[in-house]
């Protein structure tokens, strides 16, 4: 997963190779096995994530590869930021300039740097999320559609093109906050877990996901039943330099997360109940050591070897996907991101390659 | 390792602060209910360049910066009823939300022995004021009978479900602690009854009354007004005012409680 996390100084030579450096990674992880490259909209989030045109980037990404799975998202499914309309037809020209390879991620922004940047009101997120989701599919596989929704009203149009894929690309939701994998179980769509590093707090919130899909109203054509876990990856063959390196980037991740404005901080809403991704990094403060505090059970930080036994834990743990972070801040060397990929993909992801558990996603 | 982070800091170094702050009792050792509090919380962004000339060198800024306003009125307590005001800054230390107290009033002397000793904050002692309206609150204080700070708060609606608790960050105060001077952070645990949000207007003075430089728009954010049973408990951290826990960890003032209580 992509967020494009951007160091300071802001200097126009170091954002592009941001972004260089991310479509070599993804050229490098789709010849060494990976499936799959999500990139996340975000705006306004200094340092965090300077991915405000993902569309863009995954375009580009698109066409330097040619297998792997384009997932475009989160995008937005607020009207501040984009009509329904637009994510329809930017998913849809996607799809055809990548080959019917575009998985189609929602969300509604978590932070009050976005909502409040474009002027948002946070209580509706929730009901515009459920508005667009709903209508999307049907821009899609509809010649002409018309709505009369209080976030999506449109006289009869035809909203072109329509996807490459038949009928449509798989559709996720970004889970953040608990509860939100049963919403899109409910929609019969993926859950995107931001669940980050705990295992075995993830489980049952997998297991209570695939038990509700089986009586789901797909809000699309088709139901797709998936668990992608998003974490972070480091590999080396030297199994202390690889942590050491590992929580380095997470600790400035944590750094420039931490940062952000969460919702839940400072605006009271039901639509934002709990604290959303800093409640998942956080260490607990009541913890009795200082080496029991932090959540890391699920990070692929290690030796090939100890990779293996993370993959399959979570694999045990109902996770279908893995989505993992690579780069913060440029932190590593760009040669260090590649060949920790390189070490992946040779040495972890054949040992889940039959069909149904290959699914390794950087 | 090839980037080296340049971080984010405040930019206030110790020698920049009062030389002489509270200090707080570390025996105490006990909670102190008060009940029936009305808490009227309202937050403003300012400028992030502003809020890293505000903090110390150990804290993160928010992006934004945003400012808080707090008053409290106390109708009953061991030191009588009293309103407080709390005029903070969102900040980050390492990645933990707080707010760094940039000034504080209230209304009694006996309740500032109060504040100071358990928390190691100054309040001045000033006229400190709220008003309730069927759907407004309207806080203030005066200085000499000048009014420098007001937040009113209109067009009020209930929360219901659990956001109807406000997530409200734990305060850092420039304090005594024996013989160094730290970042106290307040442990504040909060019941709330009702809760509702509307748009707040603040009024300002004289900012530098409160502890903000004269430039920098002020943009609302949400100002809530709830009805709340808060405990002050016992301090169990502090932080250094230089050095940031990513280097240096927050100090531990007591032994970790056997219950363990909220971040």
């Amino acid at each position: 997963m992509f967020e494009l996390s951007t160091p300071r100084p802001f200097t126009a030579e170091r954002q592009r190779a941001v972004y260089e450096n991310a479509l070599e990674q993804i050229v490098v992880a789709e010849e060494f096995g990976f499936s799959s490259a999500w990139c996340v909209e975000h705006h306004f989030l200094e340092e965090y994530s300077h991915s405000s045109c993902p569309d863009l980037f995954l375009t580009a990404a698109a066409r330097a590869t040619t297998t792997m799975r384009i997932g475009f998202g989160i995008a937005t499914c607020v009207p501040g930021y984009h009509s329904a309309i637009r994510l329809a037809e930017k998913a849809a020209f996607l799809d055809h300039l990548s080959g019917g390879r575009v998985e189609f991620g929602t969300g509604r922004s978590s932070t009050w740097n976005e909502l409040g940047g474009f002027g948002a009101e946070p209580d509706i997120t929730k009901s515009s999320w459920d508005e667009y989701v709903r209508a999307i599919p049907k821009m899609w596989t509809e010649e002409r559609v018309a709505f009369d929704g209080v976030y999506v009203s449109m006289p009869e149009r035809a909203v072109l093109p329509k996807p490459y894929q038949s009928p449509h690309p798989p559709m996720w939701v970004a889970v953040t906050a608990p509860g939100t994998e049963l919403e899109a179980a409910e929609r019969g769509m993926g859950a995107l877990m931001l669940s980050m590093a705990d295992i075995s707090k993830n489980a049952p919130r997998f297991a209570q996901y695939r038990e509700r899909i089986k009586t789901c109203d797909p809000v699309g054509e088709f139901v797709n039943e998936q668990v992608a876990a998003v974490s972070w990856l480091h590999c080396h063959e030297d199994d202390a330099l690889a942590r050491e390196r590992g929580t380095q980037l997470f600790e400035a991740f944590s750094y420039v997360a931490g940062q952000t404005l969460e919702i839940s901080e400072v605006y009271p809403s039901d639509a934002y109940t709990a604290y959303g991704l800093l409640s998942a990094i956080r260490a607990d403060p009541n913890a009795p050591e200082e080496a029991t505090k932090k959540q890391t059970s699920g990070f692929l930080f290690g030796s090939p070897e100890r990779l293996r036994e993370t993959v399959a834990a979570w694999e045990e743990a109902g996770a279908d996907h893995l989505v993992l972070m690579v780069q913060c801040i440029e932190l590593l060397p760009q040669e260090q991101v590649l060949e920790s990929l390189r070490l992946f993909g040779r040495e972890v992801i054949p040992h889940f390659a039959d069909d149904a558990r290959r699914e390794a996603v950087a | 390792m090839a980037g080296a982070r340049e971080l984010l800091y405040g930019r206030r170094s110790a020698a920049d602060f009062d030389t002489s702050p509270p200090r707080v009792d570390l025996n105490i050792d006990d909670d102190l209910v008060l009940a029936d509090v009305t808490l009227h919380y309202s937050l403003y962004e300012l400028p992030s360049d502003v809020v890293v000339d505000l903090l110390p060198k150990s804290l993160h800024p928010t992006h934004p910066g945003v400012l808080a306003i707090t008053f409290w009125r106390v109708p009953n307590s061991p030191v009588g009823p009293f309103v407080v005001a709390t005029v903070g800054v969102a900040c980050r230390a390492a990645i933990k939300p707080r707010h760094f107290v940039l000034a504080s009033f209230t209304s009694t002397q006996a309740a500032a022995e109060l504040l100071r000793s358990r928390f190691g904050c100054d309040p001045r002692v000033t006229a400190v004021e709220q008003r309730l309206y069927n759907d407004a609150a309207i806080s203030s204080v005066a200085i000499d009978g000048d009014k420098v700070v007001e937040i009113s708060t209109g067009l009020l609606r209930s929360i219901s479900g659990s956001s109807a608790g406000l997530k409200i960050s734990p305060q850092l105060n420039l304090a005594r602690v024996g013989d160094s001077h730290q970042l106290v952070q307040t442990e504040v645990s909060y019941d709330f009854h009702r809760t509702q949000r509307g748009r707040g207007h603040l009024a300002i003075t004289d900012r530098r009354v409160i502890g903000l430089p004269g430039h920098g728009r002020l943009w609302p954010i949400a100002s809530s007004v709830a009805s709340v049973e808060v405990t002050l408990q016992p301090v169990r951290f502090a932080l250094d005012i230089d050095e940031p826990p990513e280097s240096r960890p927050s100090r531990r003032l007591r032994p970790a409680l056997s219950a363990p209580r909220g971040a």
